[in-house]
């Protein structure tokens, strides 16, 4: 029998961050206005000009941006794969974006200057989400597939709440379709500086409890003969998985599949191992959403194509294929 | 040594066991039997504290009322049905010295020299960089193991350790869980193979209904005549050339 052995974990780090250096400097440097990144800054060390003004308030905000929310979802998507003990979860697919997009509506509608809590109301409502679907899971024994079942009703009830909200408040309707889409254009520091504060904090506490992680992915009865305490645990990681998600929803709208294609693929690629994983999340997540903010930008500029379409053309097909794959090995097993 | 006393357990309304009570000795391998049903898994885990509800006394190494980072360091459990992690063979092992982490929760060099050591023992260490979803459900088993014996606890319950392991496995676990049992261990395993856990346990415990039927040394279970009563099979005792006995089973004649 033909064994796996684990890839050279180094290589994959490496390659990692070089295809993240590259990427987030094309980030910088692409766009419509032509400037190179040599241009900009030294605009900006020349005390400032249409250059520097290009790269401080739309290009690093930008690049910051889909790196933060890339980074954020793939790593709640890889917490949500093992909590759920199911490879096809992720934040988008279970509801959990849903539910944070419902709250940010909300917020916008009943506090239209309170911008600075979005990332709050936001991680609020993904925490709800995640309680809701990690209830069901427990409680009903659901199956893998009947759990993506739950999290599409999930999903269908919580975005008729927001059209409900967008209806009810029209105000809170401008930009919406761009949030419902999932985009980086517009984003600016105000609003993505305590988003960033709180992916940080939550990306923190998940590296913290990578060997909690692996300890329940070997299932409840054995993690609680470990000494570990499941309940506590499991909801500490699921509060980061939400705020993740929350923080990311909160400013870049409902981008779905970054939580399911990157931890997914990387699981497959270098196994499941929290120590690996995490990093390795934060590392190809990061890279992922900011090649193909990149690419949307300039695939038919000077006009911009929302990210959020292109993950979606990518990430369905994968999402099916995963389903397929579910299939064929239950039919096996 | 676990020192249980008018024990009792379920699934929330219904009653498995009903009010046991026994010791498992330091130094003695016990193989729980009995035929489906009869509450031998449920035993495991209501002495592992994963059960709710559980009444009686349940003494381990002499204390009762463990926190669970307390029992996992007196006590390793082994359930019946394990998942297959993406995870290696080392990583799982590793894992086993769980309980006896500070904070920050980072495993020492001590712990890995520990589990390298406990993939040696059971023979996985060529494995150890091997992804378990790659391992024969042999394999994957003494990784699992491996994992119990790098926990480093006075006692080991182990639920069906045997399954899905060709004979010579059986009898090399069998022979590796004595070995255990000499260096003073007090090991409990719920065995199916009648025959195995008679020739290879210390002592037998037979459980019918959430009740003993009997609970002694291979010998004298066997004189009993209760396995015959638990089972509703015939049971012979055949005397092996060279000493030691083998038993067989049949339905009984109609």
């Amino acid at each position: 029998m033909g064994r796996r052995k684990r890839p050279g974990a180094p290589l994959l780090f490496a390659l990692g961050a070089v295809v993240l250096l590259l990427s987030a400097s094309w980030s910088l440097c692409a766009g419509v206005s032509g400037y190179s990144l040599w241009d900009m800054l030294s605009s900006l060390l020349s005390g400032g000009g249409t250059a520097a003004h290009i790269l401080l308030y739309v290009r690093l905000p930008r690049t910051l941006a889909a790196l933060a929310a890339g980074a954020g979802l793939a790593v709640s998507g890889a917490i949500i794969q093992t909590v759920l003990a199911n490879p096809m979860a992720g934040p988008s697919i279970v509801g959990v974006n849903a539910g944070a997009g419902f709250a940010v509506a909300l917020c916008l509608a009943l506090f239209p200057t309170g911008a600075a809590f979005l990332p709050l109301a936001a991680f609020a409502g993904a925490l709800g989400a995640m309680l809701l679907i990690s209830f069901v899971a427990r409680k009903t024994w659901a199956s893998k597939t009947t759990l993506i079942l739950a999290g599409v009703a999930i999903n269908a009830l919580l975005g008729s709440a927001s059209d409900a909200v967008f209806t009810l408040w029209p105000d809170a309707l401008l930009g919406a379709s761009a949030f419902k889409i999932g985009s980086f254009a517009g984003v600016n520091l105000r609003t993505l500086l305590p988003a960033v504060a709180l992916i940080v904090l939550a990306l923190a506490l998940a590296l913290c409890l990578g060997n909690e992680m692996d300890i329940l992915a070997l299932g409840d009865d054995t993690a609680r003969s470990l000494g570990l305490p499941v309940s506590r645990t499991r909801f500490l990681l699921l509060l980061c998985a939400a705020a993740l998600a929350g923080a990311s929803v909160s400013f870049a709208g409902l981008v779905g599949f970054v939580g399911l294609i990157v931890p997914h693929a990387l699981r497959l690629a270098a196994g499941g191992e929290s120590r690996r994983l995490l990093p390795l999340s934060i590392l190809y997540g990061a890279s992922f959403t900011l090649l193909c903010d990149t690419a949307c930008r300039l695939l038919f500029a000077p006009y911009e194509f929302p990210v959020g379409i292109a993950l979606s053309f990518l990430g369905t097909p994968f999402f099916l294929w995963l389903l397929l794959r579910n299939r064929r090995r239950r039919a096996h097993d | 040594m676990i020192e249980i006393q008018n024990l009792c357990a379920g699934y929330g309304e219904t009653a498995v066991l009903q009010g046991l009570s026994l010791c498992l000795a330091d130094g003695c391998l016990t193989a729980i039997v009995g035929p489906n049903g009869s509450g031998k898994s449920t035993l495991l885990k209501a002495v592992a504290g994963l059960l709710p509800g559980v009444r009686g006394q349940v003494r381990v190494d002499g204390t009762q009322g463990l926190s669970s980072q307390q029992l996992a360091l007196r006590l390793a459990y082994l359930p019946q049905s394990r998942p297959v992690p993406a995870i290696t063979a080392r990583s799982l092992v590793l894992h086993g010295r769980f309980p006896h982490l500070g904070y920050p929760r980072r495993y020492t060099a001590e712990d890995r020299r520990i589990a390298e050591a406990a993939l040696e023992r059971f023979g996985v260490l060529p494995l150890a960089d091997a992804f378990l979803d790659s391992l024969s459900g042999g394999e994957r088993q003494k990784v699992y193991l491996a994992m119990a014996f790098a926990q480093d606890a006075q006692n080991l319950l182990l639920d069906e350790p045997t399954a899905g392991l060709d004979i010579r496995c059986q009898l090399e676990l069998m022979q590796a869980l004595g070995q255990l049992a000499a260096q003073g261990r007090a090991l409990a395993v719920v065995l199916h193979d009648l025959d195995l856990a008679l020739q290879a346990c210390h002592r037998v415990l037979l459980l019918s209904q959430g009740r003993i039927l009997a609970y002694g040394t291979p010998e004298e279970v066997y004189r009993s005549g209760m396995l015959a009563r638990a089972f509703g099979v015939q049971v012979e005792r055949l005397s092996l050339p060279g000493g030691g006995a083998a038993y067989a089973f049949r339905l009984p004649s109609p």
